[in-house]
């Protein structure tokens, strides 16, 4: 079997397994850090929103505020909703009171009017923090509006390629951003696809 | 101080392998003596890669860990060799990828962590042709 290094794999730096939340980390507007949203949080009575449309950074920011709940001392139990989810899994909220608790929802605006309110209930009696991810406020107090620029992307996209970004450059990606209309999460996945044509093309067959 | 390197050797400097094939492999660690090592831990694994939900399998895991009397063997190259399987077979896909490795995971103390990899091939599958409608 011939053996070259060429015929390794190679990783494309768009991949889910490089920009999912958690892999990514969250970048922060200046006035605004973790710790400070953290502080908003806890001054809310640990209930609180994070808004914004899709693919600007939602479950991202999720993610880095999970770790930092740890540290300070909350425990988070986090559900994902997806479209057409309107009902909270059984396991969501038969767990027992517990003031450390926070309960991270992402995709809250799938539950309908009547979970929600039942939801809203079950926390306060057992005591439960909530933070959740939405489109709209909902009704909970808004910790932090996510937004995106095309800036932003090409921070990003400069971590992600870290100094390989002979394939992709800073037009390229202001471009995507563009045609997403702001969707990072999309802005990403049209920048893998250009990855993979201009690879390829200068890659031996 | 820079962190300990983790280097991931194939046995003769092979990359690709047959399905059924032995692979044989050294993970040596450098600069290790300036750090208190906790643990390693050693993976032969596929994972997919793609614009999707990944997928991933791990075929051969070993933990050294400073407790069990392995605070030594940590110090010392780590050779392994495994039989690897019969599928799934390295594919270079445009929307999904199929990609195996050696993973080394070495643990220190205060909850650091250095993950290195190295990507061999399982099989001859040749990589798919992207085609540009004209």
């Amino acid at each position: 079997m011939t053996d070259s290094n060429d015929q390794i794999v190679a990783s494309n730096p768009f991949a889910t397994r490089f920009t999912r939340p958690g892999a990514l980390r969250y970048h922060f507007a200046p006035e605004v850090g973790c710790d400070r949203l953290l502080d908003r949080l806890a001054a809310e009575g640990w209930r609180g929103a994070i808004v914004g449309p899709h693919g600007s950074g939602k479950t991202t920011l999720l993610s880095t505020l999970e770790l930092e709940l740890a540290a300070r001392g909350r425990v988070s139990h986090r559900v994902t909703l997806h479209a057409g989810q309107h009902q909270l899994p059984y396991n969501a909220t038969h767990r027992a009171a517990d003031p450390r608790l926070v309960l991270v929802i992402d995709g809250y605006e799938q539950l309908g009017v009547w979970p929600r309110w039942r939801l809203s209930r079950q926390v306060q009696a057992k005591g439960w923090g909530l933070l959740v991810t939405c489109h709209s406020p909902l009704g909970l107090p808004v910790i932090h509006h996510t937004t995106t620029d095309p800036e932003l992307a090409v921070i990003l996209v400069r971590e992600l390629l870290g100094g390989y970004g002979e394939f992709i450059s800073d037009d390229d990606v202001r471009r995507a951003f563009a045609e997403q209309e702001g969707d990072m999460r999309e802005t990403l996945f049209t920048l893998y696809d250009i990855y993979e044509l201009r690879s390829r093309a200068t890659k031996p067959r | 101080m820079s962190d300990p390197r983790v280097l991931i050797l194939f046995e003769g400097g092979q990359r690709t392998y047959r399905p059924g094939e032995m692979l044989s492999a050294t993970c040596r660690i450098e600069s290790l003596s300036l750090f208190e090592p906790k643990a390693m831990e050693v993976s032969v694994l596929w994972h997919t890669e793609g614009k999707g939900d990944e997928d991933l399998a791990v075929h051969y895991f070993n933990r050294v860990s400073a407790d069990d009397e392995g605070a030594m063997e940590l110090r010392r190259p780590y050779q392994f060799q495994t039989r690897l399987p019969n599928s799934p077979l390295t594919y270079d896909g445009i929307i999904v990828k199929i990609r195996w490795c050696v993973r080394v995971r070495l643990f220190l103390v205060r909850s650091r962590e250095i993950v290195a990899e190295q990507a061999f091939r399982l099989g001859d599958i040749p990589a798919a042709v992207l085609v540009v409608p004209k």
